[in-house]
């Protein structure tokens, strides 16, 4: 009964909180999102320590409706992540975002946000998830339009409301095949043999989920809601909110008796596709939050290819690959949602200071604010896959499951391997870039030059979150462990024991001997410069006398090689370039933008076709009442006419 | 384990640690004389890289202002990286000192955590012809990288499903993979004869001997260090060299013999590694950049058929 009371108090403290913030943000309001996250995960890591299905069921007079609402270990893997990072943006927005005009209204937003999250990873009626799910999705387009006096905060929330609802439209079709297969809407394990409708719900939940979780195609609104959210927003967005689409993926399949094998397989083949795609739009992105939305889209991908293998593991019979497939997966979960949110904080320090996202505005910040420069370091190595770290500690027992398939003759483990690896050399491409572009060199503009370190506020959550990256590596035997019984619900699985990973306890050593090494290593360095004479100038680069910040290397030149050499032309994120014309330009000017390869080559002109389309039904569209009032009984007559016709057939 | 059987693997790990710390610069002198040879020079001495190393450890550093620790972290992490994957590829029959279930993939991922050091290191200068440098080591490197896992895919298909995946294991299964499918293994030891060399900066891909031209990589991307910085850098690309020459060459060595014959027959792999380089960096000019990544993919390919072949025995 506890976490179920602890989920609810959660809630109740987060809205509390958003109506508290209504009137004036202020550290009460922080006071009481970090309690609120704080009951949510004595909700989620109860539901871990002591799996039990309980469930809370109240009257909803809507029809066919209940509110439904249960904690188990799927849930509380979930829940976890969802108050870590409450708690972490709770804090750092007190310094970040409170004293901005939109402040109150944001804080509001994101308790909305964040209360109706919790609801959704443990809703267990359809009607009621699809409730929470769109207040889910409304709230975090309020958070996400704080600025909306600017353009492109509008156009970036009208696009992820367009994807969001196309997301909703095929999970409110998802739900009426469940109803249809089930009886009810109620989400209860179903038993027995599978079922016709399966396939189709299983394929409305991977697109309705996947526009969500950012799965190529529908992937396109990432990259501009994240970048124009107030950075802790795109914290929580990107930690925890693109991983419900990965929630109701698992919790849909634990619903359904017997998977097959076509699921595991497609979410492989979408997974890596979006892995590649966004690690690799990451590469070119000029704009920091931007490049950090695409390599969400990554990570996300590389869940999916994870989630996949463990279905078609299942689907197989290969129940411990399934296992071990599936902890890769919740536990790049949680690894993820700890590395993007330091770095989305990172990047709200780096905007908070300077005013900008360019990266080739900034550079050299790492002297100017050394403190979060090195948190970002931190989350940059992790975020780019190295060993020691939270994000290669998550991506290795993928690689073993991959491995594991492709030894029993898969393909699926094939393609694992390669993408992952492909992925590994591109996320240490874009984030060398990023970290390079931003932290090091000389500052390219008068405002990076001028940045400062950020409040403690804004600090000490980065710091938190810095540590886990450290740590979680170390930890990852236990986490493994204690995911177990999550992966029970979501596979069906029966034995809830703990998958047998074996060498991650080598590996933890292995990060611990890596940084023993180079500890040892930088020390007898620094006694052996100390003993000799130090000099120090100017940056040598070849004998060049007069070294200009503006001489550097871009990000933007950084990513040439990679993407737009080498990408291939479809997908190739598309440029405007306006550069100085002729012999003798006058006051020229540059600017250049790195736009969605997907969205604007292919979706963007599908769109314009549809809407062409639907022009032609303004004939019918005349303003006049009485065209409209002959519609209408038009409409009367031949709904009569069904009826009757279809008595009497 | 009884005194002589734990008395013969200490000395295995003892004799592979040897080879992995003290060879390696050797190999890079061998290297140079090889091409000393082939130009009709007498080149350098073969200890060369060793008096090199030794000098500057006492030269000054000179450190630009513009850097921070990033900089300093950039050799270090390269020594340190390139050691520690060392110690989990075995040479021949020489058992790796440490071993365990996935050390495959540490061996890959040290050796981009010492790729990112240095890419910071030398964007941490400012300095644009550094940048250029770090952006195509970051390029090409992430290219090979699908290379080198199609290689540890064909073995992995020869070993029986659901045991356990240590690189030792894996690279032991090769003379299986020579008997059934030697077409396959042929593939993937050409495969990762290109990720040697590009990951190494060898030429076709980059000429380690120029230092001021547009089209080159890693040598531009250490312009700034100099002295014990430069020091760990040399001795960790050295180091770096070896490493991934053990890995082609565990393809090929033969093994079983005792610790002395297991011991000179990787040593001598080794110096045979370097004269193929000596003798490939002769005898071809340096790739025009834009078509280097086709080379790459084309390695990937072929590593890809290796599979494919490997896969059907």
């Amino acid at each position: 009964m506890i976490p179920l009371i602890a989920l609810l108090a959660g809630c109740a403290l987060h809205l509390a909180a958003g109506l508290l913030a209504l009137r004036r943000a202020g550290d009460a309001v922080a006071v009481l999102a970090v309690l609120a996250s704080g009951c949510l995960a004595l909700a989620g890591g109860w539901a871990l320590a002591a799996p039990a299905d309980l469930l809370l069921q109240l009257p909803w007079p809507v029809p066919g409706g209940a509110v439904a609402i249960g904690v188990d270990a799927l849930s509380g893997a979930f829940l976890l992540p969802i108050a870590a990072l409450g708690a972490a943006t709770a804090v750092y927005a007190r310094g970040y975002w409170d004293a901005h005009p939109s402040g109150g209204r944001t804080r509001a937003a994101v308790a909305v946000l964040l209360a109706a999250m919790a609801l959704v990873v443990t809703a267990r009626h359809g009607l009621w998830f699809l409730a929470c799910w769109e207040a889910m999705a409304l709230a975090a387009w309020v958070a996400m339009s704080a600025e909306h006096r600017e353009r492109e905060v509008r156009v970036s929330g009208w696009t992820y409301l367009v994807f969001t609802h196309l997301g909703t439209a095929c999970l409110t079709a998802m739900t009426v095949l469940f109803i249809l297969r089930a009886g009810t809407a109620a989400w209860v394990p179903l038993a027995g043999p599978a079922h016709a409708l399966d396939g189709a719900i299983v394929l409305l939940a991977i697109l309705g989920f996947g526009a969500k979780a950012g799965l190529l195609p529908l992937h396109a609104w990432l990259p501009g809601a994240h970048a124009s959210a107030p950075s802790h927003v795109s914290a929580l967005l990107s930690g925890v909110m693109l991983k419900t689409g990965i929630y109701g993926i698992l919790r849909i399949t634990g619903l359904l008796p017997e998977p097959a094998a076509w699921w595991g397989a497609l979410l492989s083949v979408v997974g890596a596709a979006t892995a590649l795609y966004g690690i690799a739009s990451a590469v070119v992105q000029g704009d920091c939050k931007r490049l950090l939305a695409c390599s969400s889209i990554e990570n996300l991908g590389i869940i999916a290819m994870a989630v996949g293998l463990a279905l078609s593991a299942r689907a197989g019979g290969h129940d411990a690959l399934a296992l071990l497939a599936g902890s890769a997966a919740l536990l790049h979960v949680w690894h993820h949602a700890v590395f993007k949110g330091l770095l989305f904080c990172g990047a709200g320090a780096v905007l908070h200071a300077t005013g900008t996202r360019r990266i080739d505005r900034l550079g050299g910040l790492l002297a100017a604010m050394p403190r979060a420069g090195a948190l970002w370091i931190v989350g940059c190595a992790a975020a780019a896959g190295l060993p020691g770290l939270a994000g290669f500690a998550s991506e290795w027992p993928l690689y073993l499951a991959g491995f594991a398939e492709l030894r029993q003759g898969g393909w699926a483990g094939v393609l694992t391997v390669v993408a992952l690896a492909l992925c590994g050399g591109l996320a240490v491409a874009a984030y060398a870039g990023l970290a390079g572009g931003v932290l090091l060199g000389n500052g390219r503009s008068p405002e990076a030059e001028n940045a400062h370190d950020p409040p403690p506020s804004m600090l000490r959550p980065m710091a938190a979150l810095a540590a886990a990256c450290l740590l979680l590596p170390l930890a990852a035997p236990w986490t493994l462990a204690a995911l177990a019984p999550a992966l029970g619900v979501a596979l069906r699985l029966p034995a809830a024991a703990a998958p047998a990973v074996p060498g991650i306890v080598h590996l933890a050593v292995a990060g611990l001997a890596v940084a023993a090494l180079g500890a040892a290593a930088w020390w007898r360095l620094h006694r052996r410069l100390a003993a000799l004479p130090q000099g120090a100038g100017p940056t040598w680069d070849c004998g060049y006398a007069a070294p200009s910040s503006r001489m550097q290397y871009t990000v933007s030149s950084f990513g040439a090689t990679l993407g737009h050499d080498i990408a291939p032309a479809p997908i190739a994120p598309p440029q405007d370039i306006q550069p100085a014309q002729g012999l003798f330009p006058h006051a020229a000017s540059f600017s250049s933008r790195t736009g969605d390869g997907i969205l604007e080559r292919w979706i963007m002109p599908l769109v314009g076709r549809g809407a062409a389309l639907c022009m032609r039904l303004r004939l019918l569209q005349q303003g006049h009442l009485h065209a409209y009032l002959a519609y209408i009984l038009a409409a009367v007559l031949v709904l009569l006419a069904v009826a009757v016709l279809g008595r009497a057939g | 384990m009884d005194a002589p059987l734990l008395l013969e693997a200490a000395g295995r790990a003892l004799a592979h640690l040897a080879v992995l710390t003290l060879l390696p610069p050797l190999l890079i002198g061998l290297i140079a004389k090889v091409k000393a040879a082939f130009a009709g020079r007498n080149g350098p001495p073969l200890l060369q890289p060793y008096f090199d190393l030794a000098k500057l450890l006492r030269k000054q550093a000179v450190f630009s202002r513009t850097t921070t620790w990033v900089f300093r972290l950039g050799p270090v992490a390269a020594v340190v990286t390139a050691l520690l994957a060392g110690l989990v590829v075995p040479l021949g029959g020489l058992a790796a000192p440490v071993s365990f279930d996935g050390d495959l993939l540490l061996v890959a991922y040290l050796l981009a955590l010492g790729r990112f050091c240095t890419i910071l290191s030398a964007l941490d200068t400012g300095s644009a012809f550094e940048g250029m440098g770090a952006s195509r080591e970051a390029a090409f490197s992430c290219l090979a990288e699908p290379a080198l896992f199609l290689g540890f895919i064909a073995l992995a298909l020869l070993l029986p499903p659901g045991g356990g995946l240590r690189l030792a294991e894996l690279l032991a299964a090769a003379p299986d993979g020579w008997r059934l499918a030697a077409g396959g293994m042929a593939l993937v030891a050409a495969a990762w004869l290109v990720v040697l060399l590009v990951e190494n900066c060898r030429i076709p891909f980059d000429d380690p001997n120029t230092h001021l031209e547009l089209t080159m990589i890693h040598e531009v991307m250490v312009l700034d260090h100099s002295g014990p910085p430069l020091g760990l850098i040399l001795y960790g690309a050295a180091v770096k060299f070896a490493v991934i020459a053990m890995l082609l060459l565990s393809l090929v060595l033969p093994r079983g013999g005792g610790l002395v014959a297991d011991l000179a027959t990787g040593v001598a792999g080794l110096l045979a590694v370097a004269v193929l380089v000596g003798v490939v960096e002769s005898s071809m000019a340096r790739l025009r950049l834009l078509r280097v990544p086709t080379l790459l993919v084309s390695a990937a390919l072929l590593a890809g058929f290796g599979v494919v072949l490997l896969a059907v025995h």
